[in-house]
C-alpha cells in the first residue's frame, strides 16, 4: 500500500458533526433522527442504517442523560461508518462494570421516564463492529464505534 | 396511484403543501404526481378545492359488468349512515343496489385480531411488529423505513380472510351458493385501491368501489322501506372497533401495544421503532387516516359522527357467536392468515448509485440549499427548499427554478398564473 492510499483511507468522505444538550428529554433523540436520515439519503443498506441508528440512539441518550453535553461526529469512509460520541461529563470510573448489562447509574427520575436500564452500552457493542470506549474522570469519555460497509 | 386531471388543477398548491411524503410538484400552472413518492393516502384528494385529484376506485358501471358480485365493506361503511339504520340493514341494502350478497366483514376482523395475538405469542425478533393492514402504512415503510419491513406482521387482512373464507366455506359444500363470485372492496381510502396492484394476496378481490360512490344509492335505498331481508342476520361482533383505532389489537391482553394515526404521527413514531426507542412495546396498530379507516378521504360522515355511532354500534346488546379457537388454530397452522409473500423494500431515492456518487449527489443537495431562503414558498414547485435541493441533484430542477434566482422563471409565473403588473387594467 502506498502511504497516500493510507492517508485517503483516514480522510473521511463525509464528516459531519452535531451538538447533543445534556438535560433536555425534549429534543432527545432529535440528532440520531438527523444522522439516520443523512444516511438514508446516500442509500446505505437498511441493515446497516439500523444498526447505526440503534447506536446513536443510545449513546445519544447517555449524553442527554449523564453529560451537560457533548457531540455526535459522523465520519463515513469508503469501507465504513464511524461514530464518535463525545461528552463532557463526569466521566465513567469503572469501564467494565459499564459494560455489564443491567449495571446503571440512573437516578430514580431517570428511571421513571422509562431510561437506565443499563442496557445502553451493551446495545451499542452489540450493534457495532468496532467499539471504542476511552473515560477519564472529571473530564468526560469518548465513544467511538464504527459498521463495516459492505 | 392517485391521478391529477391536468383539466381540472389550476395549480393553487392545496395539495403540494399537505403531501406528507413531498410527492407533488407544480409544473407550468398544474401538480404532478411522483409516484415512487405517492402512498396514497389521500390527504391531496381531501384538500383540493376542485377534485382534480381522482382515486383510482371502479367505476361502478365496470363493475356491474362482472357476474356474481360480492360486497365487502370496509367496517367504516357501517358508521356512515343516519343512527336509525342498523348494520344489518346496511348489509341487506348492499344486495337492492347491485351486489348479489354482502359479507359482513367485522366477524373476519375478530378473526384477524385473534391471529395477530397468536403470532405475536410466538415471535422472536425485533419489536414491535407493525400492523400491516393500512396499505398507504406499508407503501410509507417500503419506500422510508425499508429496514423495519420485517417488523410488519405478515398477516392478511380481514378483507382478503373474509373473500378466502366465502370461497372456502363454498368449495367444502359448508356454505350455498356459487363458488366462483366476485368480491368487491367497498372502500374508504384511495391506497386500499392501488394494493390490488402489486400484492399477490390482495388479488383475491376484483375491485373496489368508493365508499362515496355508493352513498347517494345505498342512502336512498335505506329511506325507503326495505322488504323482507334476504339472508340470515350477519353477526356483528367486536370486530366492529376495526373501523375506528384500536381494532386489530383487540384481542391483546398482556402484551403492550400502542395505536398510532396520521402520517405525521406516524412517521415520528416509525423513527422512534428504527432507533429502537420502543423495543419493549410489542405491537404498533398504524393508520393512515387519523382516527382509522372513518377518518378515510372516501368516506362521507364526517369523522366525529362516525365514531359516535361505531361506539353506539359497539355496544349494542347482540347475540354474537364466542370464536371458535380450534378451528381458527387450525386454520392459522394450515397457514390460512399468513401473507403469501412478504413485503419488498421500494427505493424512492431512484436506481441505486455507489457511495462515491450519493455522497457527490448529496453535495449538490447542500450546495443547492445554501443558495435558497429557506422560507418554503413553494413558488419554485416543489414543496419545500429542501426538496427543490434534492430535486436539483437528481437533475429534476435547477436553481433558477427558485425565483430568487430565476428573473425568467418569476415572468413565467406571471403568465400562468394571470398576475397582471402593477397599473394594468383588466
Amino acid at each position: 500500500m502506498r502511504p497516500d492510499d493510507r492517508q485517503s483511507d483516514r480522510v473521511p468522505l463525509l464528516k459531519q458533526r452535531w451538538e447533543v444538550q445534556g438535560g433536555n428529554f425534549i429534543t432527545a433523540g432529535n440528532v440520531s433522527t438527523k444522522i439516520k436520515d443523512l444516511l438514508k439519503e446516500i442509500q446505505i443498506s437498511p441493515d446497516l442504517i439500523r444498526r447505526l441508528a440503534i447506536c446513536c440512539y443510545e449513546a445519544e441518550m447517555n449524553i442527554v442523560m449523564y453529560a451537560g453535553k457533548g457531540s455526535m461526529t459522523l465520519e463515513i469512509h469508503s469501507s465504513e461508518l464511524v461514530l464518535i460520541v463525545e461528552d463532557q461529563g463526569q466521566g465513567i470510573p469503572d469501564i467494565n462494570l459499564a459494560m455489564q448489562e443491567g449495571w446503571s447509574t440512573a437516578t430514580e427520575a431517570m428511571r421513571e421516564k422509562g431510561f437506565g436500564a443499563g442496557m445502553g452500552l451493551p446495545n451499542i457493542k452489540r450493534n457495532a463492529d468496532k467499539f471504542d470506549l476511552t473515560s477519564k474522570l472529571g473530564q468526560g469519555t469518548t465513544l467511538r464505534v464504527s459498521i463495516t460497509l459492505t | 396511484m392517485l391521478k391529477i386531471i391536468p383539466e381540472l388543477c389550476d395549480g393553487k398548491m392545496h395539495c403540494l403543501r399537505i403531501c406528507p411524503t413531498q410527492a407533488i410538484r407544480i409544473r407550468n400552472g398544474k401538480a404532478i404526481n411522483i409516484e415512487e413518492r405517492c402512498v396514497d393516502c389521500g390527504r391531496c384528494l381531501q384538500v383540493c378545492p376542485h377534485q382534480a385529484i381522482a382515486p383510482q376506485t371502479d367505476a361502478w358501471v365496470q363493475l356491474e359488468k362482472l357476474k356474481y358480485r360480492v360486497a365487502v365493506p370496509s367496517p367504516a361503511l357501517l358508521g356512515q349512515f343516519p343512527r336509525e339504520y342498523s348494520p344489518e340493514e346496511i348489509l341487506q341494502a348492499l344486495s337492492r343496489i347491485g351486489f348479489q350478497e354482502a359479507v359482513d366483514i367485522t366477524q373476519y376482523c375478530d378473526w384477524v385480531s385473534w391471529a395477530i395475538r397468536e403470532f405475536i405469542l410466538s415471535y422472536r425478533g425485533p419489536k414491535p411488529l407493525i400492523s400491516s393492514f393500512c396499505p398507504a402504512i406499508v407503501r410509507l415503510i417500503q419506500i422510508r423505513y425499508p429496514s423495519l419491513i420485517n417488523q410488519l406482521i405478515p398477516l392478511k387482512g380481514p378483507e382478503v380472510i373474509a373473500v378466502e373464507a366465502l370461497r372456502q366455506k363454498r368449495s367444502n359444500g359448508q356454505m350455498k351458493g356459487p363458488k366462483d363470485f366476485n368480491a368487491i372492496y367497498l372502500t374508504p381510502c384511495p391506497a386500499m385501491v392501488t394494493q390490488g396492484e402489486n400484492d399477490p394476496d390482495h388479488q383475491t378481490i376484483s375491485g373496489a368501489v368508493s365508499i362515496r360512490d355508493l352513498y347517494n344509492p345505498l342512502l336512498a335505498f335505506l329511506n325507503q322501506q326495505p322488504d323482507a331481508y334476504r339472508w340470515p342476520m350477519p353477526t356483528m361482533g367486536t370486530g366492529l372497533r376495526w373501523a375506528r383505532l384500536g381494532g386489530s389489537g383487540s384481542a391483546l391482553r398482556e402484551q403492550s401495544w400502542i395505536t398510532v394515526s396520521g402520517l405525521y404521527e406516524i412517521v415520528r413514531v416509525l423513527d422512534d421503532i428504527e432507533s429502537g426507542k420502543l423495543k419493549d412495546t410489542d405491537y404498533a396498530e398504524c393508520w393512515s387516516c387519523r382516527g382509522g379507516c372513518i377518518g378515510g378521504p372516501l368516506t362521507v360522515e364526517n369523522y366525529y359522527m362516525a365514531y359516535h355511532k361505531v361506539i353506539l354500534l359497539e355496544q349494542r346488546k347482540i347475540h354474537t357467536s364466542p370464536l371458535e379457537v380450534d378451528q381458527l388454530r387450525k386454520l392459522y397452522h394450515q397457514g390460512f392468515f399468513h401473507l403469501e409473500e412478504r413485503q419488498k423494500p421500494k427505493s424512492y431515492s431512484g436506481p441505486e448509485v455507489n457511495l462515491i456518487e450519493a455522497l457527490a449527489r448529496r453535495r449538490v443537495k447542500e450546495q443547492a440549499l445554501a443558495l435558497f431562503p429557506m422560507i418554503n414558498c413553494g413558488v419554485c414547485g416543489a414543496p419545500d427548499c429542501n426538496t427543490l435541493a434534492e430535486d436539483i441533484s437528481r437533475g429534476q430542477a435547477e436553481v433558477s427554478d427558485c425565483i430568487f434566482h430565476g428573473q425568467a422563471h418569476l415572468e413565467e409565473l406571471k403568465r400562468i398564473y394571470k398576475v397582471p403588473a402593477e397599473g394594468d387594467k383588466e
